[in-house]
């Protein structure tokens, strides 16, 4: 090989990315905080599997020790919130349940926002409800209740599937409460809730269904009544034959639309 | 005819011969292991680059906001310290930077072909520097493996053919005379190859225990059961980048109101 030739290498010199420093060392830093990540994990872990053997004391430090690693984690926020909430492994205290529940449903964790907007829901305790979710439920007295704000969570939980979440949201536009009664919501989301095998959803619907039925025959007697107060003889004809009278079909319609428009 | 050819061998020259079918044995294994050490270093180069822009400039953006944020510390504080903390997260930003904006951030995907494979085992037995005859051949010897390396992690298969082509045109390992000095230089050739196998399997071992390596095998794992480990890391630094522009857009407005 001549001069020449050495100089000029066949192929041109690839950058030996390996030795790069600053390329190393974010490899190093991501490879340290997957470590921490998945150390994390670990101690959620095993905090659900002392928590499941109602060890409280030893899943609340694991719980702990996994949010030192990885403050971010939205189970292991909602598992603190949880700790809190029942006095579990912790001093209950409703002013922390609170706090690890928002940072969890702020990061996007339904059973959080779920149970955030339950806190709300419930309050002090007043107008304590069966919610047939978890009847065991004893509400937090330090929490001021704020169904606005439950309204907010659940619908967050809601949005992510949370049937629960959606059952209580229903509760509330049926009962008006927190939102401005909207009878078609709370059909909605029963819907969504039953769908998914909540029965108290399926319940709700079979009463809404019933409720709605006992309107129309109150309303269709009503309307015959007046019928026959104003038509005289014709109303005979109209109960007669229900099926093929087009004023039948005529009321029919006036009542779908009046119940469209949630009129009762 | 061939035990009468095998009795006008002499003892030395047996020796040679059978020392020379081991030396091209070695060759081939030397040539698999260098195969085996360039595609390792080729895919880790590669997964390096994947790394530094999927995960690697989310790391950057992060130290950008960190830094900010300890200029506007320091601003407001005005001690020494929070000046030098300042100065400390805008040197670590402007790495990070750096190093998802250089060369080692557009390394590409490598899917050697099985025609690059064969090509470059060809050429590494060829060229290979433990091969040498005297110590100018193996210098020469040594530049072309380089070139033979960097070329097969370019995946360039041109400039390999172009290297071998080289090759024969060269008069190529002209021997020294007497059948002693064939035997002491194949002796020497062969350990030679044999502490540049030993010395691959140490780099490989040594290799697999960076930080790289072992993320690429987490990856590798994940991606069987179907995850996406940078996605996974990424979404996680995502997240602090949201807490730290949050921290610094408040204290940002905190600050002009006041």
């Amino acid at each position: 090989m001549s001069e020449s030739e050495e100089q000029t290498a066949l192929v041109p010199a690839q950058p030996n990315a390996l030795t790069k420093p600053g390329a190393k060392s974010l490899v190093s830093r991501g490879h340290t905080d997957l470590r921490i990540k998945e150390e994390a994990e670990e101690w959620l872990k095993k905090g659900c599997e002392l928590r499941d053997q109602e060890s409280y004391d030893e899943a609340f430090v694991c719980f702990m020790r996994g949010i030192e690693l990885n403050p971010h984690h939205s189970e292991l926020q909602f598992m603190l919130g949880s700790m809190y909430e029942h006095g579990d492994g912790a001093t209950q205290d409703a002013a922390q349940a609170v706090a690890w529940y928002r940072k969890a449903a702020e990061n996007g964790h339904s059973g959080a926002q779920f149970n955030l907007g339950l806190l709300y829901d419930l309050g002090s305790g007043q107008n304590y409800r069966d919610w047939l979710v978890n009847p065991d439920r004893v509400p937090l007295n330090e929490v001021k209740q704020d169904i606005t704000q439950a309204v907010v969570w659940y619908r967050k939980a809601a949005d992510q599937g949370n049937s629960d979440a959606q059952y209580n949201l229903g509760f509330l536009y049926e009962n008006g409460q927190g939102v401005s009664q909207d009878y078609e919501q709370a059909e909605h989301w029963y819907r969504k809730a039953a769908d998914q095998g909540n029965s108290s959803a399926q319940d709700k619907l079979g009463t809404m269904r019933e409720q709605a039925e006992k309107r129309y025959a109150e309303w269709s007697k009503r309307q015959t009544k007046d019928f026959l107060k104003s038509g005289g003889n014709e109303g005979a004809i109209f109960l007669k034959n229900p099926e093929t009278d087009p004023l039948v079909r005529v009321a029919n319609e006036v009542f779908q639309e009046a119940a469209r428009r949630k009129v009762n | 005819m061939k035990t009468e050819l095998a009795r006008q061998l002499t003892p030395e020259e047996e020796e040679l011969a059978a020392k020379r079918e081991e030396l091209a044995r070695l060759e081939a294994q030397l040539a698999d292991q260098e195969l085996l050490l360039a595609s390792l270093k080729a895919e880790l180069a590669a997964f390096e680059g994947l790394y530094l822009r999927r995960v690697g400039v989310l790391y950057a953006e992060l130290d950008e906001w960190n830094a900010r944020l300890a200029e506007l510390r320091a601003e407001q504080v005005r001690t020494p310290e929070a000046k030098a903390a300042a100065a400390e997260a805008r040197t670590q930003a402007e790495e990070a930077y750096s190093a998802t904006h250089g060369e080692a951030a557009k390394v590409q995907p490598f899917t050697p072909s099985p025609e690059l494979k064969k090509l470059y085992r060809e050429t590494a037995k060829r060229v290979h520097p433990d091969t040498a005859i005297d110590e100018a051949d193996r210098a020469r010897r040594e530049r072309l493996m380089k070139e033979v390396n960097a070329a097969y992690a370019a995946g360039d298969e041109d400039a390999l053919r172009r290297i071998l082509d080289a090759l024969d045109a060269s008069p190529d390992a002209v021997q020294g005379s007497g059948i002693g000095a064939d035997l002491i230089r194949v002796l020497r050739q062969l350990k030679r190859i044999r502490d540049r196998i030993a010395a691959i399997e140490q780099e490989i071992a040594s290799l697999s225990q960076t930080d790289l390596a072992q993320l690429k095998a987490k990856a590798d794992q994940a991606t069987t059961e179907g995850r996406d480990l940078l996605e996974e890391m990424a979404a996680s630094v995502q997240v602090r980048i949201i807490v730290s522009r949050h921290e610094f857009e408040k204290k940002a407005t905190g600050e002009a109101t006041r």
